[in-house]
């Protein structure tokens, strides 16, 4: 079977027009020695009010595929193939003036670390009033109000003194609140956010999510949350998609990932972490390493570090699609492998 | 683990089970900023290591656990109170005894890179520490290199490679490998694993009992990840702005948390399980840690913590051995027991 796109999953008739469909991104770096490939034909959608996940870990191209979707890798060094059509509009092939005016008011994004991406010298109430005023027409004072408004809904106490704070002088977790303030500004109908709790503490973290959530659930704005953390996932999301060496191996409902996972990485995943495991045996882990993008084998990508391997694998498995789940792995179905529930 | 009197334990920190490894009396760390303020990074506490255990420290940013565990390995001067390595106060020590003393007492970081010069191959790093120490001939040390590498998993065929061309966990490895060869009684891991995978930190946990169990080490063990501390360590102390509130052995710490702040990191860890198998929480706590440079009057955790009255705001609370083993700072820590019983 070919490798099956997103469009597949829409002729499920419960399934609504996703608002973002994705669609063979390959994502290439050129280096001095010649180009590597970062992801292969990476697919999937995101419906409204839809919360997707995606979950890999490091050097996966989990972070490069959010950056991709609003042109921010940077074109000297990267090429981008594929589609990534919201709204109906390919955003890959768009004009970057025109992927401003499009995506600026229509998609936000956060980030791991939000004082990197707050301007120092400005406060904060200046910074959210330009997003604001880049894309609608409106007065300094309004945009004030709708600025302060803004910060109260994601729950910043006293919001008309914090408007002339200096991102500085705020904490983590407030600065991480602006951010998602600047990022909800417009009324966007989708929500990128990569790895924004991770460098919050636990209890905090807990306050962001929460926050997320509520405001998903309450605007039915999408989420695409890029993550490591399959905790943190559980919490948020309604549908996760699960990537390997820059190839997605597997794509359901979260209910379905977590209890019976298809495939052998994901499971593997789930045993590897400290919270399922038992006091004094060791926890279950993968052994090996992930290949390196520069050498990536032909087959199946896991394949050396599966204990679930069999000669066949030494081709390479197509994405299958069943019904709304996706899954990489010759032996999917033939397997019963352990979750995170039982 | 049992315990004499309370009061004896208190005054004298020695518990039945023979002498601790590392004995911590009402220690401060303080540092000056600016002028006038002092940021009090760790602010009075007290415990006791045991040998051969894993002694885990599980504390927010700004908690004050990473300043601790630098200062327990003599990184660090204390401000006042006392650390005795095995009986013996550094303090009374010349630098030349110091030099050797402390050998004993090593420290792993949370940055594998960081930690590893990109100009030396992997087997000059790990033998560095020998070299500084001029232990034995240069035959001797590589060879000691060497089998300390095969501790960690690292054979031969990594000696000659450049941190460069290592993964980070086996960045990590070498990091270990290094405090490995000066033979301690006693390593500090900070954050040791929080930098890595899951996968690849499922791994490195796994080393890190291993060695344990081989080499009959003890551990102190810091990291935010409540999740990590709760599987590795024997006992845990929870730290919270300069103080430790709550220590006890693992299983009844997790089981029966005594310390609301405790409570609210085991409710705010996330689970594996999707929000829509279980009911959905609020936030345990609302706010952030205050600044250790004016924290607050009483109980510092009074201002996040939902049980707050005012005597919370007006007396700090004492340290108290409220069960065998198990010890707390919280003016409701005995009204909850009783309710338990």
């Amino acid at each position: 079977m070919k490798d099956s796109s997103a469009s597949d999953l829409i002729q499920n008739p419960a399934a609504a027009e996703p608002l973002l469909r994705v669609e063979d991104l390959s994502i290439f770096f050129r280096t001095a020695t010649g180009e590597i490939q970062a992801t292969d034909s990476i697919s999937f959608s995101v419906r409204p009010g839809e919360r997707l996940g995606i979950v890999g870990e490091s050097g996966c191209g989990k972070t490069v595929t959010g950056l991709s979707l609003l042109g921010l890798l940077p074109r000297f060094m990267t090429r981008v193939t594929g589609k990534a059509y919201f709204e109906g509009q390919d955003l890959l092939s768009m004009r970057r003036a025109r992927l401003r005016r499009i995506s600026g008011p229509r998609i936000g994004m956060i980030f791991q670390e939000p004082m990197r991406a707050l301007d120092p010298v400005f406060t904060v109430g200046e910074q959210i009033s330009e997003t604001l005023r880049a894309h609608v027409k409106i007065g300094k004072a309004e945009a004030r109000a709708r600025v302060i408004d803004a910060l109260a809904e994601v729950g910043i106490p006293s919001p008309e003194r914090r408007y002339d704070d200096y991102p500085h002088s705020l904490s983590g977790g407030m600065q991480q609140r602006v951010m998602i303030a600047m990022a909800l500004i417009c009324k966007p109908r989708l929500l990128i956010a990569d790895e924004p709790t991770t460098a919050l503490d636990v209890t905090v973290q807990a306050q962001i999510i929460d926050l997320l959530h509520t405001i998903s659930e309450r605007t039915g704005t999408a989420l695409i949350f890029i993550t490591h953390d399959l905790g943190v996932v559980a919490e948020l999301c309604t549908r996760v998609v699960i990537v390997y060496a820059g190839q997605i191996v597997e794509d359901a409902p979260i209910e379905r990932v977590y209890r019976s996972p298809q495939h052998p990485y994901t499971s593997a995943l789930f045993r590897s972490m400290p919270s399922l495991g038992v006091r004094g045996v060791p926890l279950p882990s993968i052994g090996g390493r992930v290949p390196s993008l520069a050498n990536m084998p032909a087959g199946c990508r896991f394949r050396e570090r599966c204990q679930y391997a069999q000669p066949e694998c030494v081709a390479k498995p197509a994405l299958d699609t069943n019904e709304q789940e996706r899954v990489r792995c010759f032996r999917a179905g033939e397997l019963t492998l352990p979750g995170a529930v039982v | 683990m049992t315990s004499p009197s309370t009061e004896m334990v208190a005054r004298t920190g020695r518990e039945a089970d023979g002498a601790p490894i590392v004995s911590v009396r009402d220690l401060r760390i303080h540092f000056p900023v600016g002028r006038r303020a002092t940021l009090k990074a760790v602010d009075g506490v007290s415990f006791n290591v045991r040998p051969g255990e894993v002694f885990g420290i599980i504390g927010e940013s700004g908690s004050g656990k990473s300043t601790l565990g630098r200062t327990i390995v003599a990184l660090r001067k204390p401000t006042s109170g006392t650390i005795l390595h095995d009986g013996i106060d550094f303090n009374a020590l010349s630098k030349r005894e110091l030099r050797t003393v402390r050998r004993g007492y090593q420290i792993v970081f949370q940055d594998p890179e960081g930690a590893l010069d990109p100009r030396m191959t992997v087997l000059q790093s790990v033998r560095e520490p020998l070299d500084i120490e001029g232990m034995g001939s240069a035959a001797e040390r590589e060879a000691m290199a060497r089998q300390c590498l095969e501790q960690v998993g690292l054979g031969s065929d990594f000696a000659g490679r450049y941190p460069h061309e290592l993964s980070g966990g086996q960045k990590q490895r070498v990091n270990i490998a290094r405090v490995l060869t000066t033979r301690p009684k006693l390593i500090v891991c900070d954050e040791a694993v929080a930098a890595l995978d899951v996968s690849i930190q499922a791994e490195v946990i796994n080393l890190f009992s291993q060695l344990q169990r081989e080499l009959g080490l003890t551990y102190v063990f810091i990291s935010h990840d409540l999740n990590v501390v709760a599987h590795i360590s024997h006992r845990i102390a929870v730290m919270y702005l300069g103080g430790i509130v709550e220590l006890g052995p693992v299983e009844e710490v997790v089981a029966s948390p005594l310390h609301p702040y405790t409570r609210a990191l085991l409710q705010s860890r996330p689970t594996p399980v999707p929000a829509s198998m279980r009911e959905r929480r609020k936030p345990a706590l609302s706010g952030e840690i205050p600044s250790a440079i004016a924290p607050p009057s009483g109980c510092h955790f009074r201002t996040r913590c939902p049980q707050a009255v005012a005597k919370c705001e007006a007396e700090a609370p004492l340290w108290d051995n409220i069960e065998p083993g198990r010890w707390v700072a919280c003016h409701f820590a005995r009204d909850s027991v009783q309710v338990k019983k």
